[in-house]
Parts: structure tokens; C-alpha cells; sequence
């Protein structure tokens, strides 16, 4: 071919698309790793949300569980109940009777 | 090259393992060819080194894509990426998105100018003019045919033209190219 070349330029070309396959390989390799680790993070994000939704979605407060309990409770339980949480319980037999 | 050698190279570019190794091979085999392929349409050196790159990088990154059993099917490959990648490095020479390729003829010539080596063979310096003077597409037929001896089927499976469309463009390229270097001997 009549164009002009520098001596040893194929070979220099050879070097040099290897170093670019290379550079290109491992590019694509951390592109991996991240969308890997993206959607690891994305993953780990939805589990936890869906998880503290559903929480709140099945949530019964303490005072909703107590009136629960009292709504249907035979006498001996509400004595239990409330000897639990009262300091004297000797006064709320005495009051009961 | 044996039939038994290529089918070793084209199953080792499959497996991930020897991919590297069998790659380092497609280079030392082919970058002369291509390189020379690719400086045939872009001219510059510079470009050319971009495109051989850009070839070698594509096609490494493709090899699953390559569902060829021979080496003529691996060549036509590497053949069309390269024509493609140094199409778009020509394109990206365009003053305007629309402008067509062939109006960079002069553009390639002028380049070519600056391009001829010293101790450049008179009659080839001419009939490169010549060939850069034709359309694109009459130029990839003509270089592809001419300079890498491809065969028509070769040539289609890389451009995706019919054999007919390829040696019809071929034929006039042809008649232009002898036109131009008889006219270019007479001035």
C-alpha cells in the first residue's frame, strides 16, 4: 500500500488492542459488580420497607390488646389483670366483694 | 490453516477460560489485514488505529455472538465489525448529520496527500486516488474484492448486499477506477 506507516506501528497496534480488550474487560466486569451490588441494595431497601409496612399493617397498639383481652375476660381474669398493675391488690379484693 | 486448528481456536473463543488466549491469536493473525482494511476508508492513521481497536475490543466483548464454524465465516466477521467501526469513525467526520459519506471524497484525498509514503509505487499512489474518488459503497466492494481478495459471498455476508448489487457496484467501480488512472496518466 503507497501510505505511510512508522516501523514497528503494526506491532505497537497489537500491544495496544490487547491493553484496550483488557481495559474493556475488566470496565465491563466493575459495571457488573455494581449493578450486582445496586440491585443487592435495591433488593435489601424493598425487603425492609415491604417489611415495615407490614408491620404497621398488622400493628395492634398495647391499650387495643388490653381492651381486647378485658371485652371477653371471665371476673378471675380482670382480678389477675389488675392485681398486675396495681399496688395494693388487697384493697381491689376487698372492693370486688 | 487446518480445518482441526481453526475448529480449536472457535471453541476456545467460546469458552470463557481460553477466550484471552485464543483472542491474543486472532490478533497476531488478523490485525495486519484489518488495520490496513480499516485505513483503506478512514485514510488517517490515527482513525485507523481507532478502528482497529474499537474492532478488536467489539468483537471480544461479542464472541457470543459469532456463530460461525470456519475460518472464512470468523474473517467475514471480524471484517464486518471492522467495516462498521471505521464507517462510523468516517461518519463522525461529517460537518452535518445528514451530509452523505461520498461528499467526503475530497476530504479523503487531500488526507491521502498527506499520507503517501516516500518510497510509494507511482501506479499504486494513483490508483488510490482513484478508489477514494468513488462512492462508499463502490469502495468497501472494491477494496474488499481488489486488495483482500474476498470472494462476492464473502463480501455479502459482510455488508449484507446481494451478490448481484455487490458485482454490479464492483463492475462500475472497476470501470471508473481504470477510467480515472488513464486520465490521471494523461495530465
Amino acid at each position: 500500500m503507497p501510505y505511510r506507516l512508522e516501523e514497528g506501528a503494526l506491532e505497537r497496534l497489537k500491544f495496544s488492542s490487547r491493553v484496550a480488550i483488557a481495559d474493556a474487560v475488566s470496565q465491563r466486569e466493575r459495571r457488573q459488580r455494581g449493578a450486582k451490588l445496586g440491585f443487592s441494595v435495591a433488593l435489601v431497601a424493598c425487603v425492609v420497607l415491604a417489611l415495615f409496612v407490614f408491620a404497621d399493617f398488622t400493628q395492634t397498639t398495647s391499650y387495643e390488646q388490653f381492651l381486647t383481652k378485658v371485652a371477653d375476660a371471665p371476673m378471675d381474669t380482670l382480678y389477675e389483670m389488675s392485681a398486675d398493675v396495681v399496688e395494693y391488690a388487697e384493697d381491689i379484693t376487698l372492693f370486688i366483694n | 490453516m487446518a480445518s482441526s486448528d481453526i475448529a480449536l481456536i472457535i471453541k476456545r473463543l467460546r469458552s470463557a477460560d481460553d477466550r484471552t488466549l485464543a483472542f491474543d491469536w486472532i490478533i497476531e493473525r488478523y490485525s495486519e489485514r484489518l488495520y490496513w482494511h480499516c485505513r483503506r476508508i478512514v485514510v488517517l492513521h490515527e482513525d485507523s488505529q481507532d478502528a482497529l481497536q474499537d474492532t478488536f475490543v467489539t468483537a471480544f466483548l461479542s464472541i457470543g455472538n459469532f456463530r460461525g464454524e470456519t475460518e472464512s465465516s470468523l474473517i467475514a466477521w471480524l471484517y464486518k465489525i471492522a467495516t462498521t467501526v471505521a464507517i462510523k469513525v468516517l461518519k463522525r467526520r461529517r460537518k452535518h448529520f445528514f451530509t452523505s459519506l461520498d461528499s467526503l471524497s475530497t476530504e479523503l484525498i487531500a488526507d491521502f496527500e498527506g499520507e503517501i509514503a516516500t518510497d510509494a509505487d507511482q501506479i499504486a499512489v494513483k490508483l488510490q486516488r482513484a478508489v477514494l474518488a468513488l462512492p462508499t459503497k463502490q469502495r468497501l466492494v472494491f477494496n474488499m474484492r481488489y486488495y483482500d481478495e474476498l470472494a462476492f459471498e464473502e463480501i455479502s455476508q459482510i455488508t449484507g448486499q446481494s451478490v448481484s448489487t455487490l458485482k454490479t457496484n464492483y463492475h462500475y467501480a472497476a470501470k471508473r477506477v481504470k477510467q480515472s488512472v488513464s486520465e490521471l496518466d494523461y495530465e
